[in-house]
């Protein structure tokens, strides 16, 4: 059964999509896994990382959206997730050429959701008036999900910022929480409430987790108050299991997360650079919980 | 250029310990780091002991007279510093302490400070 990974913050801007991308990939290359990424989110970073822009263009002309996909959930038409999956997304060389079935699958977002959210949501909720919508989304979705457990080992939601339901349900569906966050006060505080107001008081998920681990990214080492910190998390005074790998804030990840164009690949040491080392730890650990909450995948 | 050298496993990893103890010596923080993650608890006294005590951490344990007696063993300076560094108070908070015996508001000022950062970060 393939395990529900939803990366997710209300707070926007602390390294969502790029962790996402990060765990995807690194899941992929470095241990053969099947993953299919659900890009949740209307800025449509990730799908533009995977993709490229241009790709992020294709892959709606040819209704291979998030959008046209909540399009057909505003309506009784049966919904079909796998119609709006873009198959083999990443750039990375080793994945295109892979016959093993080790992959990036992408349902990609589309920025014109920007416009259209609020269209869609509103029609959403006149066919489910007396549902709360990202409960009446998990609904939806889910049956997809189930008929899709056997085509991936991984399905990882790329959720938007704030508390909206398209977050709040990719949170519903997933078993496993990772929570990007950068080491400042503001950012923890805010990883707070959304620990206490969004997953506990609200959706009341925190407790049925399988497990919840907070990555620290765009880390600077030279940063006194961020190296204070960093020890503070380990020595658990924040009650934060923390990933055991802060992604550094880097020329390389920058580099990365730019696809110049559809047709352009690169290998994953071109690519991530001296951020590889990151990515393999970070996918060894998300490997590892998988491994914990599913007693093992295919081999 | 000098010639490559030949050494042995056993020299080459002497070579890199020496080195990395010689690191610990003289940073007592990068020690502490070290060793904390090999799940080693380490006391360090005199001027090592304010180089690596955190108080938000020790305040974290909730113990204010566990706190307060490692902190009495500290100079006034030492508490000022520790203050600024672990922004647990601004320097008119510092400068408002006024009499001979200022460690115990210090301490005092510390344990608020770090309370409060406790308080917003904690989930």
């Amino acid at each position: 059964m393939a395990v529900r990974v939803a990366v997710a913050n209300h707070k926007g801007g602390v390294g969502k999509s790029t962790t996402a991308m990060m765990l995807a990939e690194g899941l992929a290359h470095f241990h053969g896994l099947r993953v299919l990424v659900l890009d949740f989110d209307p800025q449509a970073s990730l799908s533009a990382m995977l993709l490229s822009s241009a790709g992020v263009g294709d892959a709606s002309r040819r209704g291979r959206s998030l959008w046209d996909l909540l399009k057909v959930m505003g309506t009784t038409q049966p919904l079909h997730l796998s119609r709006y999956i873009t198959t083999r997304a990443s750039d990375l060389i080793e994945l295109r050429d892979a016959i093993d079935g080790r992959r990036v699958d992408l349902v990609a977002s589309y920025s014109e959701l920007l416009s259209d959210y609020p269209g869609l949501e509103t029609s959403f909720r006149r066919r489910h008036p007396r549902t709360r919508t990202d409960v009446a989304l998990a609904s939806e979705i889910e049956p997809e999900l189930a008929a899709l457990d056997l085509s991936y080992d991984v399905i990882l939601f790329d959720c938007p910022a704030g508390a909206v339901p398209l977050s709040q349900a990719a949170i519903r569906l997933s078993q496993v929480l990772i929570a990007p966050t950068v080491l400042d006060d503001i950012s923890l505080r805010a990883l707070r409430d959304f620990i206490a107001i969004m997953l506990k008081d609200d959706l009341e998920v925190y407790g049925r987790l399988a497990d919840f681990r907070v990555a620290i990214t765009m880390h600077v080492r030279s940063n006194p108050e961020q190296r204070q910190l960093l020890d503070q998390i380990r020595a658990g005074t924040y009650k934060l299991k923390a990933m055991r790998r802060p992604v550094g804030h880097s020329v390389s990840v920058h580099r990365a997360v730019s696809r110049s164009r559809s047709d352009a690949f690169r290998s994953a040491r071109e690519k991530y650079a001296d951020a590889l080392t990151d990515v393999e730890a970070l996918a060894d650990e998300l490997f590892e919980i998988i491994t914990q909450v599913t007693g093992g995948l295919r081999q | 250029m000098t010639e490559k050298q030949k050494i042995s496993p056993g020299d080459a990893l002497s070579r890199l310990f020496e080195v990395i103890r010689e690191e610990a010596l003289a940073n007592p923080r990068f020690a502490q780091r070290m060793l904390s993650a090999v799940g080693c608890q380490v006391a360090f006294v005199g001027d090592d002991a304010a180089k690596t005590a955190d108080p938000i951490l020790l305040a974290g344990a909730g113990d204010f007279s566990a706190f307060y007696e490692t902190f009495s063993t500290f100079s006034e300076k030492d508490l000022k510093a520790m203050i600024g560094t672990f922004a647990l108070g601004t320097a008119e908070d510092v400068k408002s302490i006024k009499g001979k015996a200022k460690k115990p508001a210090y301490i005092d000022l510390m344990w608020a400070g770090a309370q409060a950062k406790l308080r917003d970060r904690r989930a």
